[in-house]
This record gives C-alpha cells, structure tokens and sequence, in this order.
C-alpha cells in the first residue's frame, strides 16, 4: 500500500515547524513505520541539524530533481532511530530551482518505498510552500498562540481549502499553561473556535526542546520531556490510534507556587 | 495567578489580554477573509440586487458593497441607487406580504 505523504506548514516562521516535522516523524518512526522526512525549504537547509544528521549529508533534493543523483544515495539514514529517513534540501541553490509537478513526482516515488512522506514547508506562501503542498495529500497547520501566528495560519488554511489536500489538522505549539491560567494567553478553544480547524494537538513550551537541540537530538525520545510527550502522542493520533487531547492539568504544587506568585 | 495579580485586576477591572487578543483577531480575520474574496462580495452583491429588485427598480450597474470599521466592529455597506418606485410593483409586494400572513 503507498505511504501517506503530509505536509507541515504554518504562514509565519519560527512557530517551530521543523522541531514538529523531526519529533512527529521520530515518533512514527519509533512505531515501527519507515518514515522519511524531506526538506522542502530549498536554500534554508534546517531539518538536518534539527535532527543531527549535518554532517552526514552528500546529495540533496535538488540533486535528486535534477537528476545528479539516485534518490536512494540522497537519503540520509538517522544515527538513532530505525526506519527513519531525511532528504536534505539544498543550501546552496534557490527555491525556483524546483517546481511543484517534480515534487509531486518525488512524493509519488518516496510513497511506494514510504509508510509516512513528511514534508517540512517553508515559512511564506509563496513558491516554496506551493512546493510543498504540491505532492501532498493531508496538511498539518502548526501555530503558535500568538495573534500574529493565528492570522497566517489562517491564510494558510484557505490556500490549504483551496487547494486539492484532503485534509488539514491543526497543531498548537509552545502553549504556556501558566500563562494560559492566567488569561494571558489564548488557549486550544480560543483558537480552534477563530480557525475552525480540527485540532490534531497542544504541544506545552519546554525549554528541553532547546536543549536537545542544541545537541542534535530529538525531545520525542525523552521520557521527561512534556513537548516530548505530546509530539509522540500527536503521532499515535496520525497513525490511527484515539488519544484523547487533554488539558494539561496543573498539580497542587503548582497552583500552590501560582497563588503565591512564585512561578518560575 | 497570583494574589497580586487577582488585587490588582479587580482594582483596574481590566480584562485579561486574551479576550483582547481574540477580539483583535476575530476583526481582523473577518477583514482578511473578506478582502481575500472579492468574489464572494461579487456573489453577495448579486443576490442582494435580486431581492430588493422585487420591491423597487434599483440601478445594478452603480450598486457598491464594502467592508468597513465602524469603531471597533466591522459592517457591510451597501449602496444601492434606486432608478425608481412604480406603484405597481409596491402594490404587487403588499399583496405578496399579506398573502404570506
């Protein structure tokens, strides 16, 4: 059976779409799928030192569009974790260098070899992230709780409706639930109710993101890490199993330290 | 929320930022939506052309509808000349109006 290609987008950069496109893949992968993640924001190489494998890169998907290479000698296999895969974009070329009907194709080959094709899109909406939609079936829209970030994912939905995917999910990531307690910040309803999207996860903010990627590695795999959890539960949800998306609830410790204002 | 923060939203009464936040974004996005449609104007402006012509003769070529802020919220303005109102035409809709009751 051909593998399900999906599409990670959100409008507006730095909303931690690459972090997402590396754990959730991880986690599938960490299922037993085989995975392959490509990079599709040509020029702006990111996913290969989110994910740690910089330095084991020869060809990349440029390389592979224009026919300097076989796709199986550009994919890069993780040091880590089984089944998962990454096609590198490329640093050094510009985003014209490859049109949407040859991603279309790439994705149509990764899919016979592929349970998963995930595709890391560039932040924008132009030519790029029509390159990257273009091979896809399903979207997921990634968002911060911020008014600037709602707003271009919301743009980003309508070009996903007008487009031919089948379907688009919503994740919301770095939510702080102190904050969030406090009224200070939109929760998951606030902005599921302003998008009218399906909501697929609610990722916390946890400063172990930062830290395992400073370091090359992948908060998924940690067992302490609460982004971690979510990510690996976002990707059970993918993959068919019913996870419920829960409200993080907060410990009496924690509403102790909140009412005496010594969060921190 | 600490017990200064209760304190001192109860003394100012101010509303916690993200009821402003969707505010800001409901607004916003109903604009974004509806100039990213123009089409979807074009298709109101037809119907709306068509029901009021079955009342009084109105000119389609000069009728404008748009989009505006009035204080904090957003309306839809339609103008809509009209050439003329024939009696008939008004006598024609009070029957239907009656008949409807």
């Amino acid at each position: 059976m051909p593998g399900r290609v999906m599409v990670i987008t959100s409008g507006k950069g730095g909303v931690g779409k690459t972090t997402a496109v590396a754990n959730i893949g991880a986690g599938l992968a960490l299922r037993g799928k085989r995975v392959v993640l490509v990079d599709a924001d040509i020029g702006l190489r990111n996913l290969d030192v989110v994910l740690g494998l910089e330095n084991r890169i020869v060809y990349d998907l440029v390389d592979v569009v224009e026919g300097t290479c076989r796709l199986k000698q550009a994919l890069v296999k993780d040091k880590r974790i089984q089944e998962l895969y990454l096609l590198p974009a490329s640093q050094s070329r510009m985003k014209d260098a490859v049109r949407p009907e040859q991603m279309r194709a790439l994705c149509e080959e990764l899919r016979k070899d592929f349970d998963y094709v995930i595709v890391d899109s560039p932040a924008g909406i132009e030519r790029g992230f029509q390159n990257a939609i273009a091979g896809a079936d399903e979207a997921i829209v990634i968002t911060t709780p911020d008014v600037s970030a709602v707003r271009d994912a919301d743009r980003v939905i309508g070009l996903l409706e007008a487009s031919s995917l089948s379907s688009h999910k919503l994740v919301i990531n770095r939510v702080r639930m102190d904050m969030v307690r406090k009224g200070e910040m939109l929760d998951q309803e606030d902005v599921v109710e302003i998008l009218a999207i399906e909501l697929l996860g609610v990722v916390p903010e946890d400063e172990k993101v930062v830290i395992s990627t400073n370091k090359g590695e992948l908060v998924v795999t940690e067992s302490g890490s609460a982004a971690g959890k979510e990510f690996m539960r976002i990707a059970r949800r993918i993959d068919g199993e019913e996870v419920p998306i829960e409200e993080e609830r907060e410990g009496f410790m924690d509403w102790l330290k909140g009412i005496f204002g010594r969060r921190g | 929320m600490s017990l200064v923060d209760i304190i001192a939203r109860i003394i100012k009464r101010e509303e916690p930022s993200k009821e402003k936040a969707k505010k800001r974004l409901k607004l916003v996005l109903m604009q974004d939506r509806a100039v990213l449609a123009p089409e979807i104007l074009g298709l109101i402006k037809d119907e709306v052309i068509g029901v009021i012509s079955k009342y009084v003769d109105v000119e389609g070529e000069g009728t404008e509808l748009s989009i505006e802020s009035i204080g904090d919220a957003y309306a839809l303005i339609a103008s809509i000349p009209i050439r003329e109102v024939k009696r008939a035409v008004v006598k024609e809709a009070m029957m239907r109006a009656r008949r409807g009751q």
